[in-house]
């Protein structure tokens, strides 16, 4: 199925973990910052690429009248700020997200500037289901206001593998891609999604909570390529490059680049995620979803449920599993702890899982959410 | 010992939202819960609060093969 000729893998040898270990601590370049400000039209934009369609994101009147008397975005906007990840060292060995610990210090008012900042923190071996040596790359990135003061900060984990471990572990051959959806799951998915409501202005209360409360689920899917598109348009997590300078960067760069088979066009490797021959050349049987476009689904389901009043304090996701082309997601919660911190505020953590309509995890994690007491 | 396995218990509970009010020193990262990556974001976060690099590590199995490496 694969062609070697069309990219260039690497290995994960002793002298390239040398090299990479000699990265550690460095303050990395974001090449991959894209908004640099909360702002109507970028805002509108972010929430168009990912479905989100809260008025108190994308409607100013709405917004002015809320609990916060502005626009403001939602906590997953950082992620068209910056990915929270940059691919670094170990050229040609694949990269995975694996997990986003995000704590939010600030909302995300309208006006604001935000700066990001990267740097390689580490990296650990570990064993995956792939054949093959993998490590765990670990970067924090932080996201700071025009004061220098932290808006919100990240510990981020990505997976790296030798491309040829995973076409050997050829993990999902047994896997029916595209999903062969009936028209009637259909119809029932779609009048599931078109039910789906974000709380609005009615406060959600911390004393109206109690542990074991259910979270309404948020379903995304089935996934299609115009998601895909959309979230670059509106996130951009990569810096797409198209004709001549596409090329030059293929040859300045052979092991982010590969030739689609049908088209003969160069693709980035980036194309994993909308084209069939990028997927198929790292050994993945057709393109799967952005790990930064379901953390910000994740967080949809939390500000969809908290209400206006609520506010996202702190977001972890682990992804366990792929989400191909054509897989619907279903985003789950449980409240799971309900404490007072030390500044006061009232808390409420959610246990978090998604799922897929095979019933696969493939995403768990928890979030601490900030709720209006009823108690001065 | 016992300052080292509170802060143990802490990371537990802070990194990944476990409830380690029963750790003890015999307690196996298996019967834990914790997965390949949950052993590394304890690692890391241990490296982090000791500052010691364990990078090196044999694999953990038990708590007490933990606070072994630690200073």
């Amino acid at each position: 199925m694969h062609d070697p000729t069309l990219n260039k893998d690497g290995l994960i040898t002793p002298e390239a973990l040398e090299a990479f270990k000699a990265r550690i601590g460095l303050k990395l370049r974001v090449n991959n910052a894209f908004n640099d400000r909360v702002d109507l039209r970028s805002v509108q934009r972010f929430c168009d690429g990912i479905g989100e369609g809260n008025p108190l994101f994308t409607d100013p009147a709405y917004a002015a009248a809320s609990v916060w008397g502005t626009l403001i975005a939602p906590p997953s906007y950082l992620m068209s700020v910056f990915p929270g990840w940059i691919l670094q060292g170990l050229p040609g060995v694949h990269a995975f997200h694996s997990s986003f610990d995000f704590q939010f210090f600030q909302p995300l008012k309208e006006g604001m500037t935000i700066t990001p900042e990267s740097c390689f923190t580490g990296f650990h071996p570990v064993e995956t289901k792939f054949k093959g040596k993998a490590l765990i790359e670990h970067q924090t990135a932080s996201y700071l206001d025009a004061q220098g003061q932290l808006i919100a900060q990240a510990k981020v984990n990505g997976l790296r593998v030798e491309r040829q471990a995973i076409r050997d572990a050829d993990h999902y051959h047994d896997l029916e891609l595209p999903h062969p959806w009936t028209p009637e799951q259909l119809d029932d998915l779609g009048q599931r999604i078109l039910a789906q409501h974000p709380r609005g202005s009615e406060p959600l209360y911390f004393q109206d909570l109690q542990l074991g409360d259910h979270l309404p689920t948020l379903i995304k899917g089935p996934l299609g390529a115009t998601d895909i598109i959309a979230y670059c348009v509106g996130a951009r997590p990569v810096h797409l490059l198209a004709h001549e300078l596409a090329l030059r960067h293929a040859a300045s760069h052979p092991s982010w680049e590969v030739r689609d088979r049908d088209s003969r066009a160069v693709e980035p490797i980036f194309g994993v995620h909308y084209n069939l021959s990028a997927a198929q050349a790292v050994g993945m049987p057709y393109p799967y979803d952005i790990g930064s476009q379901r953390f910000c689904w994740q967080v949809q389901a939390l500000t969809d449920w908290m209400g206006d009043a609520g506010q996202l304090l702190r977001c972890k996701v682990r992804f366990k599993e792929f989400v191909f082309l054509s897989d619907a997601v279903f985003l789950d919660g449980v409240v799971s702890k309900l404490f007072v911190d030390e500044r006061g505020r009232h808390i409420a953590r959610v246990s978090t899982t998604a799922s897929n309509q095979r019933g696969t995890l493939v995403m768990d994690g928890f979030a601490d959410v900030m709720l209006p007491s009823k108690e001065a | 010992m016992d300052d080292k396995l509170q802060e143990i218990r802490a990371i537990l509970e802070d990194v990944l939202a476990i409830d380690a009010s029963g750790l003890t020193q015999d307690s196996s990262f298996e019967s834990l819960g914790l997965d390949s990556l949950d052993s590394i974001e304890l690692i890391v976060e241990a490296e982090e609060r000791f500052n010691v690099d364990l990078s090196d590590a044999p694999a953990l199995l038990t708590v007490a093969d933990l606070l072994d490496l630690l200073p």
